[in-house]
């Protein structure tokens, strides 16, 4: 059904080969998603929910950055992804604590509501390998930024 | 929608990840037979947004509201397409678990797709 694996990624190429690139269409697909939910919220029915839907959108934008940082080589990518997924980590535990403690806040969901549970809690898990995948192929000379 | 094909390309896509996960697992890269069943899911998946388009046409709207129903039809076209070619250009076993990305996604936008047709 298919060939054997050949050669290991290439070095310079490392945080986009291998898992990584696994995590960037992850990544990919969520920037694409929360992009598309909060452009039809804010678009339709701003309103309803400003807070969730502004939620929605600051979402995305971190979604999209990281993504495209991930998908970069270069320290400065590596140090903006890193930052990126930690806000993402924050943001998911905490929105996520805040909509169950105070579900009348948040009037309609947002992709990090309830820990990210209506995406199969995959926004909880995502930063997480992030940060762990960034630690992994992290610039030499950066080793203590992990 | 028609229930009975979005069931059969949901359980198809499922049975595809789980192949595709497979061959992650058995250090396996991206192969002609796994790209020729993308394909396939993708001339399905191509069946769907037709019969939705005719269906649109004469009249039907879906429950859950028409711009986001688009915004789906037009994302299940073009996420097998990019995580085949995106797999394939990954010549190790990661090769096949973005492909199997990609077929978990199009599970849950078909799950999404019913949903927001039945509303």
């Amino acid at each position: 059904m298919a060939e054997r694996t050949s050669a290991p990624a290439k070095r310079k190429t490392a945080r986009r080969s291998g898992p990584g690139r696994v995590l960037i269409a992850v990544y990919g697909v969520f920037a694409l998603a929360a992009t598309s939910r909060a452009g039809v919220q804010i678009a339709t029915k701003f309103h309803e929910a400003p807070v969730a839907y502004l939620l929605s959108a600051f979402a995305a934008v971190v979604y999209i950055v990281a993504t495209v940082t991930l998908a970069r080589s270069g320290r400065t990518s590596h140090r903006i992804a890193v930052t990126s997924c930690t806000i993402e980590l924050v943001g998911v535990v905490t929105v996520g604590t805040y909509s169950i403690a105070d579900s009348a806040a948040f009037p309609d969901a947002t992709v990090w509501s309830s820990y990210g549970g209506g995406y199969g809690f995959v926004p909880l898990v995502l930063p997480v390998l992030g940060l762990l995948w960034l630690r992994k192929v992290a610039p030499r000379r950066n080793a203590s930024l992990g | 929608m028609v229930h009975a094909l979005a069931t059969v390309l949901l359980i198809g896509m499922l049975v595809l990840a789980a192949v595709s996960l497979l061959l992650t697992a058995l250090n396996r890269r991206v192969g002609l037979a796994l790209l020729a069943a993308a394909a396939v899911a993708e001339v399905g998946l191509l069946v769907q947004v037709v019969w939705a388009i005719v269906r649109l046409g004469s009249g039907a709207r879906p429950e859950g509201g028409l711009a986001v129903f688009i915004g789906y039809l037009a994302g299940s076209l073009v996420i097998l397409p990019i995580a085949a070619l995106w797999g394939r250009e990954e010549r190790t076993r990661w090769g096949p678990a973005v492909v199997a990305a990609g077929f978990l996604v199009m599970a849950v936008l078909i799950v999404r797709m019913e949903q927001v047709w039945n509303g």
